[in-house]
């Protein structure tokens, strides 16, 4: 049995009032006798235990007032037909990275790692625990756990992690157990045993967060939903945003760092940031910020190549978000390698990558391609030709053959094509004003690989045909161009957008791997296929080796990949720099908590990660609330005052009789 | 007056009776009774054999005639000695209320002092309380009684003392007998007292050993009312109050504490009795509640107060 109102126990005072009044405002008559001693030798026992004198009415008050108090209290039944299934309680634990903050001597993630325990203590043999641990993703620890003892365990072993939360998901799961418990509920509403899954399901969410901030609104008052809000509001500044720019085509390469710091407090702050590399400051300066202020400034002038430590001082009560990391890049030289039978476009390439610092072409005919050779280079383009096997670099198909072995070609369109569209928002249509006005004359028609996506298409009387496809093909960056630039003139004016096209396709074919993530983010990286490989009916196999990763607090992985998909790790629970071994290739990225939402300490954060209020509304708003028994103890409290009334108007005649008898 | 107490027949047979004593007493005036010794009245008692020293004249001469052996011939002495009737006048004889302790005892010691004085044997009534020596009477002949009566007559005197009475003040038994018997010296007797006893069992007890030491014979009327053996009646819930201490106490008609109330009663009761039975003390308990003529005329000569 439960009870949906506990506030009505306090009624119980009235109990003590009700003894109070039989036992002290009761008429006590003054009776004069002959002598004491008699009633001296009376044992103080006795005449203590029989001077309170309880009568059939008194009992009736106390049972309509116990009556009263239980309806008061809302009390229900946990197992509403008796049966012997237990309870199934869900918790749902924050480990996002705010929960580290110091809250006295302990964080906001021991304090509730505590209630959750306390908590379980409180279960019986026969409930259920499922435990969703609520990080950057939900991690399903336990489900459906009866033995308490590995669930406290696999509590304790729990810590917080450095992600900004992404409580949805997990309240996702989280509810979904609940409306399932609900369903069951519904369908067997009365009578016969209860089976397992029928049983009655809680949820329990402990966050420092707010039911509010969580979508659940004021729902968390409802029987089954239970927030246990950890943590007060707190002052706290944070890095917030770090980014390492560094520009290919400019002479020197510089590399710069740009750190953004917010003051999520209602006091001014000052401090001082500094930037480490292998251990030895390199860089430092104070920083003086308003209420609320914020500021982005570049740190350090010549950075070297290498992991960046960039630390916020003094330190506060969340101390991951004022640690941030970068991995400089150092300076390279892109080299690409032309494939062309066409002396015009190798022409204007040569001049073009003369013009551009740390690049280098060099251009070779098609017969002399030998993928063992192009290991030293980025990019390969491959004009109106196309490699047997593709080589281990980024690839630039331009005006492919019709007998494509990566593209599908399905035919010509001789001129009249232009431009009609192009993706501004990919890094290859950036900056192409103008670009509808460059005649193309002929172009390729192909079939949009499913790999790809076209960035610039051209609008035909046969319908639209992509004119440039980007995308990544078997652990490569692909992009094909469907029309020939070999008849332009690139240097002229009229042509410039289409330059700038080269130059963006260029970019980006050639540009390193992104290092920089936020925590909770998967990182993922190309891993070009070997080209001496058939390519699996499936398109894809698993590597036997796979790959290493050491996290930042030194826990080390093994993961596994298919050659020719992405390498992926999607376990950055923790900020700092991570190492991926892949065979002979080591790579490296670094993660940072960067979350404003996240450091943002000082009230609820009404972000989107909310579950669908309208789903909490549809499934905690049952059809078949709990029914309590208030309404029937009611009922028995009328009854109860009507039998009080029947026998206090029998036992009235003998009462008048006897007060008149002792002459009261 | 008397009529109006008592029904002639009652007092008609009370006249056919007279108090009981077990001891002998020797006193400066003859009376009514016959003793035991041998003494000058004409009443036969017995024949002894003549001693040197015996008076001559009381020699039967007939027998020396027949047996030539002197023998005297000795009679029964008359005696007479006082009667001391007690009542205990104290406040606790009038509770509890509709028991009529006080009426009770006063008509004993009327009808008691009846019997004494038509046997012609000197009667004093006196009531006991510590009005006197708490210094709330100024009354002090309510405390120092009736003179010593002898005549039936001064039945009337006695009668008007104890209905003149107003019970109240404590109790101070032992005090009290001292003073009295102080008073009184030179008439031993019959002593008869009449008290609930509802006091200190130690002060009763040197009372009535002050009285047997003075060679009193002691008699103990103890008047108790249905009540007082049963006081619940009519009550679930009181604060009792002693009136004489004016102690109180709560308590609450249960099962058990009318158990524990009728064990500590029967055990004060069963005190004194033993108290009397040990040091020949007569003693009867009279219950207000029985027929007032029955106890004095059975129950009295019962036990040997009155006969």
């Amino acid at each position: 049995m439960g009870l949906l109102n506990l506030a009505g126990l306090a009624y119980l005072l009235s109990i003590p009032v009700l003894i109070y009044i039989y036992h002290f405002s009761r008429k006590r008559k003054r009776v004069e006798i002959s002598s004491i001693i008699p009633w001296k030798r009376l044992r103080e026992s006795v005449v203590r235990s029989s001077l309170f004198r309880a009568d059939i009415l008194f009992y009736l008050q106390l049972a309509l007032l116990s009556l009263l108090v239980l309806a008061a209290c809302r009390p229900y039944w946990r197992h509403a037909s008796g049966g012997t299934a237990g309870r199934h309680v869900v918790l749902v634990l924050d480990r996002s990275a705010s929960m580290q903050t110091v809250e006295g001597r302990k964080s906001r993630f021991e304090l509730a790692r505590e209630r959750a325990l306390a908590q379980l203590r409180h279960l019986g043999s026969r409930d259920r625990v499922t435990l969703i641990a609520a990080g950057a993703r939900p991690e399903l620890l336990a489900s459906g756990e009866q033995n308490r003892a590995k669930v406290e365990a696999l509590i304790e072993q729990l810590r917080p992690a450095d992600t900004p939360d992404r409580m949805a998901p997990a309240l996702q799961s989280a509810l979904g157990l609940l409306r399932e418990g609900e369903k069951a509920k519904r369908r067997n509403p009365a009578g016969g045993a209860v089976p397992e899954e029928s049983s009655e399901v809680s949820l329990s969410i402990f966050t420092d967060r707010s039911a509010e901030s969580l979508g659940l609104g004021k729902l968390n008052d409802w029987g089954s939903i239970h927030v246990e809000r950890v943590g007060a509001p707190k002052d706290n500044t944070a890095l917030t945003s770090i980014s390492v720019y560094k520009d290919l085509f400019s002479p020197r390469q510089e590399v710069s760092a740009y750190v953004t710091v917010d003051n999520f407090s209602e006091k001014s702050f000052s401090g001082s940031l500094s930037a480490s590399a292998k251990g030895k400051r390199i860089a430092s300066r104070e920083i003086a910020l308003p209420p609320g202020g914020s500021i982005t400034t570049k740190i350090g002038e010549e950075l070297p190549e290498g992991l960046l430590d960039i630390a916020l001082d003094p330190p506060d009560a969340l101390a991951v978000d004022n640690k941030g990391y970068a991995l400089l890049p150092g300076n390279r030289t892109t080299k690409v390698a032309l494939f062309t039978k066409d002396y015009r476009l190798a022409a204007q390439l040569r001049d073009l990558a003369k013009a551009i610092p740390h690049l280098e072409l060099d251009i070779k005919s098609p017969g002399s391609y030998r993928v063992t050779d192009m290991a030293p280079y980025t990019v390969s383009i491959f004009h109106a030709c196309e490699p047997k096997l593709e080589p281990p670099t980024s690839l630039l198909l331009i005006c492919p053959p019709p007998q494509s072995r990566i593209v599908r070609v399905t035919g010509n369109c001789a001129s009249g094509v232009r431009f009609l569209d192009w993706d501004e928002a990919h890094p290859v249509g950036e900056n192409l004003r103008g670009l509808q006005n460059v005649p193309l004359g002929g172009s390729r028609i192909i079939e949009i690989p499913s790999w790809a996506r076209p960035v610039a298409i051209s609008a035909t009387t046969g319908g639209d045909i992509p004119l440039v496809l980007c995308g990544e093909c078997r652990g490569r960056k692909v992009t094909v161009m469907s029309f020939d630039i070999s008849s332009m003139e690139l240097t002229k004016s009229d042509s410039l957008p289409i330059l700038l096209l080269l130059l963006n396709i260029l970019k980006w074919l050639g540009e390193p791997e992104q290092n920089q993530i936020a925590t909770g983010e998967a990182y993922s990286a190309l891993v070009p296929e070997a080209a001496n490989e058939k390519i699996p009916e499936s398109g894809t196999k698993e590597t036997g080796d796979g790959f290493t990763v050491i996290n930042p607090i030194g826990q080390e992985e093994r993961l596994s990949f298919r050659e020719g998909e992405p390498l992926t790790v999607n376990a950055t629970d923790y900020a700092g720099m991570y190492l991926v071994s892949e065979g002979f290739t080591q790579r490296a990225f670094v993660a940072n908590l960067s979350s404003s939402a996240e450091s943002d300490l000082r009230e609820d954060r009404h972000g989107e990660d909310r579950v669908v209020a309208e789903e909490v509304v549809s499934m905690s708003l049952p059809a078949s609330p709990p029914s309590d028994w208030s309404s029937m103890l009611l009922w028995c409290a009328a009854l109860l005052l009507l039998l009080e009334w029947i026998v206090f108007s029998f036992t009235r005649p003998q009462r008048v009789a006897e007060e008149e008898e002792r002459g009261e | 007056m008397l009529t109006t107490i008592f029904s002639g027949e009652f007092l008609r047979r009370l006249e056919a009776l007279c108090i009981q004593s077990i001891k002998e007493f020797r006193s400066v005036r003859k009376g009514d009774r016959i003793a035991k010794i041998s003494g000058t009245s004409i009443e036969f008692a017995d024949y002894r054999q003549y001693f040197p020293g015996d008076e001559i004249r009381h020699i039967d001469w007939n027998i020396y005639g027949r047996t030539e052996r002197l023998y005297l011939k000795t009679f029964k002495e008359d005696i007479d000695f006082s009667t001391h009737v007690l009542v205990d006048a104290s406040k606790s004889m009038l509770f509890p209320e509709g028991d009529g302790k006080f009426d009770y005892a006063r008509k004993l010691a009327l009808a008691l002092s009846y019997v004494g004085l038509s046997t012609h044997s000197s009667v004093k009534v006196a009531a006991f309380s510590d009005l006197e020596t708490s210094g709330s009477l100024s009354d002090t002949s309510f405390i120092n009684g009736t003179p010593f009566f002898s005549k039936r007559s001064g039945i009337f005197s006695i009668s008007d003392y104890l209905f003149g009475i107003t019970p109240g003040g404590g109790t101070d038994f032992p005090g009290y007998l001292t003073r009295y018997t102080s008073l009184t010296k030179g008439h031993r007797g019959v002593f008869i007292v009449l008290s609930d006893f509802l006091f200190d069992p130690a002060g009763r007890k040197r009372g009535l050993n002050l009285l047997r030491y003075l060679n009193y014979d002691v008699k103990v009327i103890q008047v108790l009312g249905p009540h007082e053996m049963d006081p619940f009646r009519g009550i679930s819930s009181a604060e009792v109050v002693d009136v004489e201490t004016g102690e109180r106490r709560l308590i609450s008609d249960t099962r058990a504490i009318r158990k524990e109330y009728s064990v500590a009663l029967e055990e004060h009761i069963k005190d004194l009795r033993e108290f009397c039975k040990a040091n020949r003390i007569l003693y009867t308990l009279a219950l207000t509640s029985r027929e007032f003529e029955s106890f004095v005329l059975r129950e009295l000569p019962r036990i040997g107060i009155i006969k």
